[in-house]
């Protein structure tokens, strides 16, 4: 049943989506014939829309993804959607895998039309090639992070995954307890007010869990010369009072600060416990207007 | 045995309790007619047994098991609003219910369609309120379910249509199913009831057959309605 729901998901969500898309191709390739052809400003005007629609399909996706939850689940569809004999739970899971698919596919799209058309219009030989890749393997020896480009990228990579799923859990979340048939009578504010309320609560944890838990990346610099990056098992705000005292005594700055990580560390198990909870409140407390 | 048992249920809209104390037992095979006046609890009820809303006290079983996976499989039911998206066609929406109810029909389906005369392709957004409720009423006829819970399935509909409607439901309906009818177009439906409920705000007021009305009121069920809800005679 789960895939039954995933395919019909996709179905609803496929007549949108890829011909946001397909704009964005579209622009893309006026750009590129157009400046081919020394039209100047059509060219300039296509190539600032394209880069505008790059970031927003992402923006379009996400919002079309998260209205769809709203509207399959809490509006009249709703009476189709609670009543199709599958475990409450799969709808939400299955709403999570497509729009996370949608999502990432969409910063997939922008990030590959972008590239290429960087690469058609300002990369127009080896040579320019083997400059861009100097200056980046320049810039990870200066930071040391050349021993760790491989973990670098994973890392990158799998926090941008990782915070769609987080965003996707967030407003879930908000619409799923906005919908509770104690907050009906606040309408739309009802998710609203709960996606406030639940984010002003996460930032509290994020800054507690950077500033007071006891894990952080020590930086290290010379001057404008960074040195390193170390794994370090001491709090963030530790070492702002002391670098803050000591600057108060010697008038000094200092050459080295730690950013806490803790939270990062935390996101995965905020997501599982959000999501946990979302798929509790669907099965038992459901209760479409 | 009770294909429907209802123990001390009981649900609240903030203060307001929709639904008291209720108990009833229901037996498959019988066209029950739901009735009271707005605002009574009729479709809060349907939709407890439909699976829509979770947050309520007492007990509640269909064939034995509170609403869940089981229940939905083997209830079909029609709710008072449209609920398919605009872009829906009614080939969409067999492709979700055959997708979903291993108890679907297609070949009923498109005959029924044909019957009603609706278009296979035309999107929802484009029919009239009507025509939509032709189409969620041929989804869940064309259903072989243990269950039917009707909630105003002729309410916004002209008198032919509701000849059609009827027909189509009797047709339809197996007899070792049960289906719940609410309604408040007595007069035109009361000839297929079996037994009717009169609901009046949460609180059973009666529970009998028609037939036994019919002798000992002397009354139509929908003359006694009108009595019974109209007048507040005690019964």
């Amino acid at each position: 049943m789960f895939s039954k729901l995933v395919k019909h998901e996709f179905r609803a969500t496929a007549r949108i989506i890829p011909f946001v898309y397909l704009v964005t191709i579209f622009l893309a390739l006026v750009h590129v014939i157009t400046a081919k052809l020394n039209l100047g400003a059509v060219s300039k005007i296509s190539l600032v829309l394209m880069v505008l629609m790059c970031f927003a399909q992402v923006a379009i996706a996400f919002v079309l993804v998260i209205w769809r939850y709203y509207k399959n689940l809490y509006s009249p569809e709703g009476y189709l959607t609670h009543t199709l004999p599958v475990h409450p739970s799969q709808l939400l899971w299955s709403k999570l895998l497509v729009g996370f698919i949608w999502t990432a596919l969409s910063y997939l799209v922008g990030a590959v039309v972008f590239v290429g058309v960087m690469m058609a219009d300002f990369f127009k030989s080896a040579d320019q090639l083997a400059e861009i890749s100097k200056i980046y393997h320049a810039f990870l020896a200066q930071t040391g992070l050349d021993k760790y480009e491989a973990a670098m990228w994973i890392f990158v990579i799998g926090m941008m995954l990782l915070s769609i799923v987080l965003l996707l859990t967030e407003a879930y979340f908000a619409i799923t307890v906005g919908n509770l048939s104690k907050l009906h009578s606040l309408g739309i504010g009802g998710p609203i007010l709960v996606y406030f309320a639940e984010y002003i609560s996460l930032q509290i944890v994020a800054t507690v869990a950077t500033l007071f838990i006891p894990l952080g990346i020590r930086i290290t610099s010379s001057g404008n010369e960074l040195l390193g990056f170390k794994l370090v098992t001491q709090n963030m705000f530790s070492q702002i009072s002391t670098n803050f005292n000591s600057a108060g005594a010697s008038g000094a700055g200092t050459d080295s600060g730690i950013i806490g990580i803790a939270y990062y560390i935390l996101i995965p198990f905020i997501m599982v416990g959000l999501l946990c909870w979302t798929a509790r409140i669907i099965t038992r407390h459901t209760s479409v207007k | 045995m009770s294909i429907i048992e209802i123990q001390n249920l009981n649900k609240k809209f903030g203060s307001n309790a929709v639904l008291n104390d209720l108990s009833l037992n229901l037996e498959a095979g019988k066209i029950i007619g739901l009735l009271g006046p707005n605002g009574c609890g009729k479709s809060t009820l349907l939709k407890i047994m439909a699976g829509l809303t979770s947050d309520y006290d007492g007990k509640v079983l269909l064939d034995g098991h509170s609403p869940d996976m089981h229940t939905k499989a083997i209830s079909s039911y029609l709710p008072e609003k449209t609920y398919l998206s605009g872009w829906m066609r009614p080939l969409d929406a067999f492709d979700i219910f055959a997708d979903f109810y291993t108890d679907f029909d297609r070949v009923k389906a498109i005959e029924m369609l044909r019957q009603f005369r609706l278009e296979e392709k035309m999107p929802t957004k484009n029919m009239s309120k009507g025509m939509q409720e032709k189409l969620q009423l041929i989804l869940v006829m064309a259903r072989k379910s243990k269950i039917y819970l009707l909630d105003e399935p002729m309410g916004g509909v002209d008198p032919a249509t509701r000849s059609s409607i009827l027909d189509v439901t009797l047709k339809q309906y197996s007899e070792d199913a049960l289906m719940i009818f609410a309604t408040h177009l007595i007069a035109d439906v009361e000839k297929i009831f079996d037994s009717v409920i009169f609901l009046g705000f949460g609180e059973l007021k009666l529970f009998e057959e028609v037939d036994v009305i019919r002798e000992k009121y002397g009354k139509s069920v929908d003359e006694l309605f009108r009595e019974v809800f109209a007048c507040s005679v005690s019964l």
